[in-house]
Parts: C-alpha cells; structure tokens; sequence
C-alpha cells in the first residue's frame, strides 16, 4: 500500500459518502484498499464510529429532568407550535440553569484544615424544603453495610452508616445530590443527612461523586482526615493515596481550593489538588481521569422510572458477573436495574458459564444463585482435536499476513469457537470468532466466520450495529455459500436499528436474488409494511 | 432462522396511549427519548447552551407529533428525524438572529459538560467545524441521511450539501491523519 492508494481511497470514499456511483471497478478498489490499506481501514473505523452515536455515562441527570419536565408542561394547556419561536418553553432552560462562581471565605473557614474544595450557587432558586436521603443502589463484590453483607433494597441509609468496600465497587445515590461510587478498598461514613448538609467521609479508597445542581444554602461534602471536598456540582474524585494524603481530582468543571493557610487556588477541569502545606497543583491525564470515571459506571445502571432490583450470588468463588454485556464486577452483585428483561452472564475461567435472560420487575427483587459446573478439560471432549495442540495458547497477529509460529491452526480455532456456542457461551465464542479473523486474515475459516460472528452479535450480545458491519464484511470479500445468511441478517440488523428506508433496499435486493427462498414470503409482507 | 416482521406492539402501543394523552406513557416516552434527543443536539450544535434549548424544542415537538408514529420503524429513528429537523430550524433561527452565546456562559450550562455527553472523539472532531459543515456532517454520518433527505432538510441544493459534505469530511480527516501520526509515529499523507 502507498500514499497514492491512501489518497485514492479518500478520494473514492468522499465520492461515495456524498452518494455519487461508483464503478463495479471503482468499488472492488475502494473496498480492497479500506481492507488492506493501515490508513485507509483507520479513517473508515473512524467514519463508522460517528454513527455509534453512544450511550455514555456522565450525562446531567439533573439537566434530563429539566428537559422532560419543561416538554410535558409545555404540552399541557397551550397550543402554540413548537418552533413558533426560537424561545424555549417556560421556564426557559437557559434561565434555569445555575450560574457557578468560585467562593472564597466562608467554607474556608469553616474547614478547620487543609483542602477545602467548593462551588456556591449565588441565587436561591427555590424555598422548598429540602428532603434528604441515602441509598445503596449497587454492590458488587465483598461489600458491607454497617458490618453486614450489602444488599440494594435494604432501607435508606442513617447517618453513622459505614459502606467498606473490600473487593469490587459499590454507588450510592444521594439525594439531593447525585451519585456516589466507591472503588475496592473504599472505607466511607454517612457523617451527615439532612437538607442543609449531606456530608460523608472517606477513611480510605477512592470516593468519586457526580453530583446534579444543589439547592441554595446546601452543600454535598466529602471529608478526609486532612479537609473536605464540597461542591455544588461538579464531577469530582477524592482519593486517599498510599502516603494517607487526600487528592482531590476535577473531572467536570472548576473549584476553589484552600490549603491550610487559607489562599484559594482556582482548579480546573482536568487537574488535580494535594495539599501538603499548601495546595499543589498537578496536570491528569486521560488514563488517570478513565480510571476514577470508571468508578462511577455502575451509576447509570439504576437510572429508570420503573426500576427493580437483581441480587446474583455464585459459587464458586471468583465469579464475574455481567449484564447485558457490561461486566458488573465480582459476585456478589446487588444492584437495581430497569425493568425488563436483561441477559445475564456469570462467568469464571475453566468453568462453563452461565447465560440467561432474566426478567427484572419494578419495584420486586429478582434472586439469581448461580452454581458454575468445572468443564471437562479439553482432551475429554470428543477426541476432535490434537489435545496438545488444544492446550496452546493463542496469540493475535495484529495485521501480519503470516500467523505467528504458536497460533493454533484456522480450523482447529473454528472448532473451538463452534464448541462455546454450542455451550452458549457467546461473548467467549465471539472472542474465540475474532482471534480466528485475526489470527487467519485471509483464510476460508476466518470469511465464514463474518456470518456467525454477524449472527452472534445481533442474537445474543445486542450489537445490531457491529453485527451489519460483520454481514456487510463478508459479501464485499465476495460472499460465498452463506451469502443468502448474510443478506438477510442485514435486515434483521437494519430492522433493529430503526433504519427504515435501508431495510427495504436490503429486502429488496434479498429479493432480487433469492426470490424463491423460504423467507421471501415474509420478506414481501413486511417490505408491503415499509412501503405503506 | 428467527423472523420478526409485524410492527413493534410495544412502541406503537406506548406512543399511542401518550397521543392519546396517558400522563404516565408521555412521561415514559419522554424519558427514554431525552438522552438520545439531547445527544443527537449536542451534535449538532456547538454550543451546549444552544443544544440545551433545541432539546427542549425537540422534545416537546416530538410529544406533540406522537399520535403520527406509525411503526415501521423504532421510536428512536423516528424521533432522530423530529429532532434534526426542530434542530436545524433553531440553528437557522440563531444564525439569523446572529446569537452566540460566550464560552463562559456554554461552560455553564448543562452541568459544564460542553461534550461530555457526545462521544469524546466524535466531540472532538466536530468541535473545529464551522456549523454549516457541522450540520451536514452529523446528518451524514451520525443521523445517516442521504444527501438528497438533508438538501430538503435544509432547503438547500443538493450540490451545496455535497459541498458542506466533502468539504467537512477534508477537514475531519486531517484531525485522524494528525491523531494516527501521533498514535503510530507513521506519516499518512
């Protein structure tokens, strides 16, 4: 591959983005060299990504609230359109929103020593009372409430209460406040619950809270031995280090900080504060950030308007628990979920895993106690392989054409990938599928491997998206036997993706060259559906 | 081989019991459209402040089209086309009213989560474009439209989004030729 290719994929990938045909020539090229090409395969990556569009966590509950409540109050006892104006409805968003401003003085004062980190809210906004409250909304792994096994559902939090992380994660959700997630070897105390102050402190580990807007006259804190983080809202990690001193990182917005001599330092966003004396001010980077907004993942799982909860216990110990193919952490978890069904997935190495769709019902726990059987090792099972050549490890060849010397054969990895879907263990199977794709590039085994991979994904792991690139992959290397498989789960693909208008073609084009299969007649119906 | 091919009884259900004015199913319908809406404007829009707001328009637009949700198609999809369409009505009405909210006031709202709620790369890649540019790229590539669906979306010629279109997609490419330079130490272009 040269620049001269690179250039004229760019120049044949514009073309085809803005819809202008290409030639059957045109086309084998465009595809070869995005297939072949380091540069050309990384921008159509890229270029497919921005259709993922994806759910990310973090996002302002507070801000989702507003929105929602503003369009079912404007949808009540008014008729006016929409866009009639370019003013929002009323209240206005714009209006409602907190105006920040960084305070010195008083929360200074009133930390006895060393970090104080704080936002004031300058206008009340509201003289409602303000009801506070505290919950366990997840645990996974060893964790304790007040000395006894954590459970969601349990009952609000008291002040004095004590959550002790020993092994995975647990959040909290705080009200008013957000969410409050603790890593392993957390140790946190619910120092005060009430409308004026939620105020919590954290004796070891990492605390990292994301909070919504605050009411006036109220502040959420976050205390250790050598000060205390309060804010009004923000994103923000507090963390006690190996040396027992506090740091505290700023993820979202700006603060204040106030060493012990009192001097306010303005923290911004991507910075992190230790005191030692005075406040010393160091640049995160982007791993450091991942690893404390990692904490806060579990936060988004509760976030439903009908949700139950999910307590899953496993045996033996070591289990790893996903849902819905986000890995949960270590079993025990205990967590509250929206309402519907989930796929479960409990899994340790050398034991056969278990998945399963388990309902979940609002406002009901849902008990899952999982026993994982030990496989049988590979020599017992059906003689099919070389048991030696079983036993190697597999290593990736990440875009050599030649596999490295100890990568196991193409078909011997095929059979082993067949054998975790026929034990439903699927993301192991999809693993399995892809390390065959990339150890063997070019083989036949790794080209048939695009429309199980395809099937997985849309069947079983929901990823509609990654599983029509998969399709689309093996008919542009030129299809083969199960090109008939791969045209029609593409529109199944394109049918869970909402995408109306290419379902039809693909039905029609499914149509057009397999007119008499057995799907046809329920193919015609439904492409009647998305004509009328 | 699984075949689904009757319309989506739970979507149609939920949106016809909200038309037909079930509190409890518009409330429903709107919290789990508000992410998505809010997300698909945030795109569009480079300033949150601005987002914020064609969210709120988009959102209420939607629960007042709800009774015209017909199937076919999820209520997500469905919903994308109403909130692109209310988005790029607000935006034209901005560019004409020439507002433009400072960086300060956009660092303020939405919880100073300027791009925190788009995927941090695709943020990053819109952030240097021009809003025309913006727009198009997002209806492209993000919403997937076609050319000739964003030239009525945006009563303009078609050529002229073919032109936003290339134009965008030049300048995107340069940030992932200069991102992969710094990745892999290779020289792409």
């Amino acid at each position: 591959m040269t620049k001269h290719d690179y250039r004229q994929w760019t120049e044949l990938a514009d073309r085809d983005a803005v819809g202008d045909p290409l030639s059957n020539e045109e086309r084998e090229l465009f595809e070869r060299i995005g297939d072949e090409d380091p540069a050309a395969a990384h921008e159509r990556e890229v270029w497919s990504s921005f259709a993922e569009l994806p759910d990310t966590p973090g996002e302002d509950d507070s801000a989702m609230r507003r929105l929602v409540e503003g369009a079912l109050t404007a949808g009540k006892g008014e008729s006016e359109e929409a866009d009639a104006a370019a003013t929002p409805a009323s209240p206005s968003p714009a209006a409602a929103r907190p105006r920040w401003w960084i305070g010195a003085g008083t929360a200074a004062a009133a930390i006895a020593a060393g970090l104080a980190v704080w936002w004031s809210a300058p206008t009340p906004e509201t003289t409602a009372p303000v009801v506070a409250r505290a919950e366990l909304t997840f645990s996974a792994g060893e964790v304790r409430v007040d000395g006894e096994t954590a459970r969601v559902g349990a009952g609000l939090l008291d002040e004095g209460s004590r959550i002790e992380v020993a092994s995975g994660r647990a959040c909290l959700a705080v009200d008013p406040g957000g969410d409050l997630c603790l890593a392993a070897g957390s140790s946190l105390t619910v120092a005060r619950l009430d409308g004026e102050a939620r105020e919590f402190r954290l004796d070891a580990g990492i605390a990292v809270a994301d909070l919504a807007e605050q009411p006036a006259d109220s502040h959420f804190r976050i205390e250790t031995a050598d000060g205390s983080a309060t804010a009004v809202g923000t994103v923000f990690a507090v963390e006690i280090g190996a040396d027992g001193r506090a740091a505290t990182t700023v993820l979202e917005g700006e603060v204040a900080v106030a060493g012990s001599d009192g001097t306010a330092t303005t923290v911004v966003i991507h910075q992190r504060a230790i005191v030692a004396g005075d406040v010393h001010l160091e640049v995160v980077d982007r791993s450091e950030e991942a690893r404390l907004l990692a904490v806060l993942g579990p936060a988004e799982l509760w976030k439903s308007s009908d949700p139950g909860s999910l307590h899953v216990s496993a045996r033996p110990d070591g289990a790893t628990v996903s849902v819905d193919g986000s890995e949960l952490g270590p079993a025990p978890v205990s967590t509250l979920l929206p309402a519907g069904d989930h796929e479960l997935e409990v899994t340790l190495d050398g034991h056969e895993s278990h998945v399963d769709s388990t309902p979940v019902r609002p406002g009901q726990p849902t008990e899952i106690a999982v026993v994982l059987e030990a496989l049988a090792p590979l020599e017992d099972e059906g003689g099919e392989e070389d048991p030696g050549a079983a036993a190697e490890p597999i290593e990736i060849d990440d875009g050599g054409n030649e596999p490295p010397a100890r990568v196991a054969p193409p078909a011997q990895m095929l059979s082993e990938a067949r054998r975790l879907m026929s034990e439903g263990r699927w993301r192991s199977a999809a693993r399995a599928y892809q390390a065959l794709r990339s150890a063997h590039p070019k083989s036949p085994e790794a080209h048939a491997a695009l429309v199980t991979l395809g099937d997985l994904r849309l069947e079983h792991l929901r990823r509609a998206r990654s599983a029509l690139s998969a399709y689309d992959a093996y008919l542009r290397k030129g299809g083969g036997p199960m090109a008939q498989e791969a045209r029609y789960g593409r529109i199944r693909a394109l049918r869970k993706l909402g995408n109306a208008e290419r379902e039809r073609e693909a039905i029609e084009e499914f149509l057009r060259r397999h007119a008499d299969s057995f799907e046809a007649a329920a193919l015609r119906r439904r492409l009647d559906e998305l004509k009328k | 081989m699984p075949q689904r091919t009757g319309a989506d009884d739970a979507d149609l259900g939920l949106a016809r019991r909200a038309a037909e004015g079930d509190e409890r199913a518009r409330r429903l319908l709107a919290n789990r459209l508000v992410r998505r809406v809010a997300r698909v404007s945030r795109a569009m829009l480079r300033n949150p402040t601005d987002a914020e707001d064609a969210s709120q328009l988009a959102l209420i637009e939607i629960l007042r089209s709800v009774h015209t949700y017909s199937g076919g198609g999820t209520l997500e999809r469905w919903a994308d086309r109403i909130t692109a369409r209310t988005v790029i009505r607000f935006a034209r009405k901005e560019r004409e009213r020439g507002r433009r909210t400072t960086s300060a006031e956009a660092a303020q709202s939405m919880g100073r989560r300027a791009d925190a709620t788009i995927e941090v790369q695709l943020g990053a890649y819109l952030e240097p474009l021009s809003p025309e540019r913006r727009e198009v790229l997002v209806l492209r590539h993000v919403l997937e439209y076609s050319v000739r669906e964003i030239a009525q979306m945006i009563q303009a010629p078609e050529g002229t989004v073919k032109d936003r279109l290339v134009s965008a997609r030049k300048q995107v490419r340069k940030m992932i030729q200069r991102e992969r330079e710094v990745a892999t130490g290779s020289e792409v272009q």
